[in-house]
């Protein structure tokens, strides 16, 4: 439990400012492709309940970050929060803008400007770590 | 003499007050009623008896915002299940769509808008794969208890309390009320009535926090003439789709193994 509260407040702290949110598909407004923000700053961390009886049940709140919402590169708004000088480990729920996508070994990697994002699945959730650059 | 015989017929008297009262008491519905446990047998039994399954729900699921404020989101399960080592479930809501694809050998977690898909190694049935995604990806199996009443990975000596709560309609279809207790969780369950006592609806209760958050989902069960090949279970990237690490529940990220 300790480490979910943790993980709230390193990661709420990283959204604040960051993201309003979004929906994925560009095409809300034909905005050239970046979605219509839907601002929904006061959610930025939830709790929520755990869905089965039999598994975990002695979890039956999982506390998650919200932005719980698909979002893709070429998709996103841009991002308010400076990027530059972002540290590995970084955990962000959207990119900055233009990045490219890359294919190491299979998997998606974004550069943005010299820093690398890893996709990932955290949960069920899409985030985009900070990680040295793939070999 | 006279005062202690009345003495005595007043401790007699109140003794039987005492009696007429604790009687009812004793008649009250006992913690864990045996009928509302055989419910759940007879509904575990029947659904072990199914091989494959299709059900669809209609799900709503609190959260609790910073704020404190309890607010309802709602979606909707497509899940598919053969036994014992198929599974492909659509999650689905307006913000969000996930589907899962168990093959029997790996678990594939894709989002179709964002086209984005994972693949990691699966065990070898359907109960150690929820266990699995749970514990190890913090990756919730929709709707697992189906799968799971009935099988070894059910905990029905959890239970602590039991009640029938009389007969309700779910979609027009006559069912038996029950509610249940376990540690952490208050648990609702509509059972069919008739010969194929399935799970209508459910409504599960955290009683672990202050705010009593629930998961509701109404369900409808589906023919399965369909599950008999292994295309539902199966995934094929669509074009475009773009495969991505699964993240476990300490943070970290495996080496991806080839598929």
């Amino acid at each position: 439990m300790d480490r979910h509260l943790l993980s709230i407040t390193v990661a709420a702290a990283l959204v604040a400012g960051i993201a309003p949110w979004t929906e994925a598909q560009g095409a809300v407004g034909g905005g050239g492709g970046r979605g219509a923000g839907m601002a929904a700053s006061s959610a930025a961390a939830r709790t929520s309940i755990n869905q089965n009886i039999q598994v975990n049940h002695n979890v039956n709140v999982n506390r998650q970050v919200n932005i719980d919402i698909d979002t893709r590169p070429e998709h996103r708004p841009v991002a308010r929060a400076a990027v530059a000088a972002a540290v590995v480990g970084t955990v962000a729920y959207t990119l900055p803008p233009a990045c490219s996508e890359v294919l190491v070994s299979g998997v998606a990697y974004q550069n943005c400007g010299g820093t690398w994002y890893q996709p990932q699945f955290a949960g069920t959730q899409v985030t985009y770590v900070v990680v040295n650059a793939p070999q | 003499m006279q005062a202690n015989l009345m003495l005595k017929r007043t401790l007699l008297a109140a003794g039987m007050a005492g009696c007429a009262l604790a009687s009812p008491a004793q008649q009250v519905t006992p913690a864990v009623a045996p009928e509302a446990t055989a419910a759940l047998e007879r509904m575990g039994a029947h659904l072990r008896t199914l091989k494959a399954f299709e059900v669809r729900a209609a799900t709503t699921r609190d959260e609790l915002l910073d704020s404190g404020q309890k607010v309802q989101f709602g979606g909707s399960v497509d899940l598919k299940v053969r036994r014992p080592n198929r599974l492909r479930a659509d999650i689905s809501s307006e913000r969000k769509q996930r589907q899962l694809f168990y093959d029997g050998k790996t678990v594939t977690l894709y989002g179709p808008r964002v086209n984005y898909y994972a693949v990691v190694q699966a065990p070898a049935t359907l109960g150690e794969l929820a266990e699995m995604l749970g514990t190890k990806y913090g990756i919730e199996t929709p709707l697992a208890d189906l799968f799971l009443w009935g099988t070894d990975k059910a905990r029905p000596g959890d239970i602590k309390g039991a009640t029938y709560l009389g007969p309700e309609k779910v979609d027009g279809t006559p069912c038996d009320q029950y509610a249940f207790r376990q540690d952490g969780v208050d648990w609702q369950v509509w059972i069919q009535k008739g010969k194929a006592p399935l799970p209508r609806k459910l409504v599960i209760t955290s009683t672990s926090e202050p705010s009593q958050l629930q998961y509701t989902s109404v369900l409808r069960w589906r023919s399965v003439s369909q599950l008999d090949n292994n295309r539902a279970f199966s995934f094929a990237p669509p074009p475009g789709a773009r495969r991505i690490v699964m993240q476990t529940s300490d943070g970290k990220v495996e080496p991806v193994a080839k598929k």
